[in-house]
Formats: structure tokens, sequence, C-alpha cells
């Protein structure tokens, strides 16, 4: 009975010395609302898979002056063999959150290598392939407040940016433990290294080109030497100038990365007895010279498509020309184009004596894409 | 829209107390707003029960006409953070 009564005093008198003990010190208390967002998941197994942290807590405590944090990543992890060279202060941004919002934000603190000043936090890593990073307040002001969130980016996710250097990423798909300790307070965060943390994705484009023409047969009708006449599509064929008439339509579209031409040949107007109708070239005249033979074509684009100037019948340039047998571009474009739409004139003038027959040509138009 | 450039993913998922997120929520759109340093958040599972969710993810992709021919490709990182 005397012993159990000595034990209960000396208990007793322990619990006594324990709160005297702490009543001079702040107790710890576990971190709370704890994450690392990776910029990666996968592991290193078969290439080098580097990522980027953001660390994020809540210290119930706070850190003070002259306290540090200390984050340890589990062996795996590897911080001396980025590309970029080993992890360093400059690495390391932190920013310190009065109000805790879930969000990485709040007051950037001043980084450094070593000797901070009061308003200032070093920033080394040490141990094994520098898997510990040591925060050190530096003073009064480099310090959290309790229950201030803390958030801590470590990589390419800092505004060192791109020349940043990163964690490499554990060999082995599987848990890992990182440990925090924030002054007086602790926590770990558990993240998850998995095999392949990337989907690729993958498609094709073929090459692709369309053309068509509106219609395949146009005409004059009578023509006329004291009057321009334009071809139409539709019986009565020909239309009276000096208005131009549209006499049909092209259509292209294609994605080559270059775009398309367009050709024309053919010979021109000619009868059944060998007569022909001159081909011409007219610069800038609607319905040409009436009383003097010309036969000559003019192309509209509809949108982007560019036309040769010498066929640029659009208004007010109304040009056209024609080519005999000789297979000749008219029209292009240089990038990839949508549907085009350009639109063919045929002009035709005859002077007093030209022979009377029925005059006819067939005109072969193709469309290459150039990819 | 069949004939206009687009590529879009949406989710589906099954199980647990997991949900997709808006826009990726959708039946029948698909979005895609990440790029390749800025995530997006497709899901979240606001309670940590361990008990598992299942996403299923669908990619939708149209050209234009003048869409170059080539071969396209792209790359899709997933990552998961557990908020403890």
């Amino acid at each position: 009975m005397k012993t159990i009564k000595n034990t209960l005093k000396i208990l007793s008198l322990t619990a006594v010395l324990i709160c005297i003990f702490h009543a001079g010190k702040v107790l710890a208390a576990p971190l709370t609302s704890k994450s690392d967002s990776m910029s990666r998941l996968g592991n290193s197994t078969t290439e080098a898979v580097y990522s980027d942290h953001t660390i994020q807590f809540v210290t119930p405590t706070g850190v003070s002056s002259g306290q540090t944090i200390v984050i340890t990543f589990p062996s795996g992890f590897n911080g001396a063999t980025h590309p970029n060279g080993a992890l360093d202060f400059s690495d390391v941004n932190v920013f310190v959150n009065a109000v805790p919002d879930g969000t990485c934000g709040g007051t950037q603190q001043d980084i450094v290598s070593a000797a901070p000043t009061a308003s200032q936090w070093s920033a080394v890593f040490s141990g094994a392939d520098n898997t510990v990073l040591t925060l050190t307040s530096g003073g009064a002001t480099a310090v959290a407040g309790a229950n201030s969130e803390v958030c801590i980016k470590i990589g390419q996710n800092t505004t060192t940016g791109t020349t940043a250097s990163q964690y490499l990423n554990p060999t082995t798909s599987g848990s890992y433990t990182i440990s925090i300790v924030a002054g007086d307070d602790s926590g770990d965060i558990v993240t998850r290294i998995i095999d392949n943390d990337r989907v690729t994705i993958t498609a094709h484009v073929t090459e692709t080109i369309t053309f068509s023409l509106s219609d395949y047969e146009v005409g004059f009708g009578n023509l006329n030497p004291t009057g321009a006449r334009f071809a139409t599509g539709s019986e009565p064929y020909g239309a009276d100038g000096p208005t131009s008439v549209v006499a049909h339509t092209m259509s292209v579209s294609t994605n080559g990365s270059s775009g398309y031409e367009i050709t024309y040949i053919g010979n021109t107007l000619t009868s059944g007895a060998g007569d022909t109708i001159d081909a011409a070239t007219i610069t800038g005249d609607e319905d040409g010279t009436p009383g003097t033979e010309q036969f000559a074509i003019g192309f509209v684009a509809g949108t982007d498509a560019t036309v040769v100037p010498a066929y640029n019948q659009a208004n007010p340039t109304f040009n056209y020309s024609f080519v005999p047998n000789v297979e000749t571009p008219f029209v292009y474009e240089t990038a990839p184009s949508d549907t085009e739409i350009v639109s063919a004139y045929y002009l035709a003038n005859i002077s007093g004596v030209t022979p009377a027959g029925l005059y006819s040509t067939s005109l072969t138009y193709v469309a290459t894409a150039n990819f | 829209m069949a004939g206009t450039e687009q590529f879009g993913i949406r989710a589906t998922y099954s199980g647990g107390d997991g949900a997709v997120l808006a826009p990726y929520n959708d039946n029948v759109k698909y979005a895609y707003s990440a790029s390749e340093n800025t995530p997006a958040v497709l899901a979240v599972d606001l309670n940590g029960n361990d008990v598992s969710t299942m996403y299923s993810i669908y990619y939708l992709a149209n050209i234009s006409g003048n869409t170059e021919q080539s071969e396209y490709s792209t790359y899709i990182t997933f990552t998961i953070t557990g908020n403890f």
C-alpha cells in the first residue's frame, strides 16, 4: 500500500512538473487542410518524370519568428537530378494567407538562400537527393500567424518558371508520405505515384480537295457586230452587253497547306468551217470592243481567292483574257481553303466580216491542290 | 458541330461520391479549357470515405473543310490531389 501511495505521489508530481513546463511553451497541434497538388503523378520507370508540387496546409499554432518549416519528401523523390540543376531557393515560392480559403494565395514571402533578414525566409534543400526543404524565418515579419494558411510551391509553378528545377518522381508506383513540421505543428500528406498519368490522343486528317462546275453547257446565242454578247447557262443562250452576265460558277475547297490553283485550256471559238473568233485581252472594259472579233474570259472570286490580274473581271476592274490551247492558271489560294465560289464570264464580239457559222469550243478546268 | 474545328472532352461517373464538374458534366456537350501549363478541374469528391468513383472520359473532334491535312496529337495529363 505504501508503495502504491509513493507511486501516486511521484505521478502527481510529474504531472505538476509537466504542467509547469508547458505553461511557458505553446502546445503543438496537427496541421489541417493539407494537400500536395502535383503536376505529374507518373513514375520514372521508363522515363524521367519531373513534377511541380504545391503544398498547402493550415497551421493552428502558426510559425513564429526564427522558427522553421521543414518538408521531408520520402525516399524515391529526387531534387538533385533535374536538367536545370539541383533544386535551390529560387525554385521555391511561399505564400501566407491569414484567412484560409483553400487556394494557394495570400502574401508572397521573400525567399533567400541564406542569412535571411527579419522580413525574409531562407530556403535550403538538404539530405539525400535534396529531399528535405527547410524554410527558416529570419525574423518578426517573416511569420505565419495562428490558423493561417501556408502554400509552398516547388518547381516550375513558381515565378522562376520553366527554368526552374523540379523534383523527380520515384521509379516505383505507390503511396508516398510527405512529412511537414511547421513551427510546433506537424502533419503528413500522402501522394500517389502511378504507372502512367498521361493519355496520348492522335488524329489523322487526310488530304482533301473538292471541285465542281455549276454548268457544263453555256452559249452566246447570236453574236452581234454592234454589241457584246455574254454566254449564259440556260436557253435561250446569251445576253446582250454592255453589262456582263455570269455564265456559271465553280466551287473549290482543299486542306492543302499551300492552297490550290485552277487552270483552263481549250481553243477559241471555232466554226465547222475552221473560222475562229480572235482570242483577246481586254483591260478595264466591261464589254470589250464591239465590232472587233474578241473572245475572252474573266473571273470573280467569292471570298479570299486571288484572280490572276489579266482575268480579274470584278467591277470596276473588268479585265478579260484568253490564251488558246495553253494550260493557263487564273485563280489560286496559298492556304487551306473552305468552299470558294468562283464566277466565270465569257465575252464575245464580232466584226461585220466575221464569217457566218456555228462556233463552239470546249474549255477544260483543272483544280490542283498543293499539299 | 461537324464542319467546324472542335476538340473537347466530357466525363461521366459511377459509384462513390465523386462528381464531374461543369462544363464537363453535360450529356452531349464537350469542353476543353486546359492548356499545357494550366490545369482544369474535371471532378471532385468532397467525401473522403475511400469508396471508389469510376470516371469515363469521352473525347470529341471535328474538323472544317480547310483543316490542314496532317497527323495531329496531344496528350492530357491527369492528376489527383487528396485534401487531408
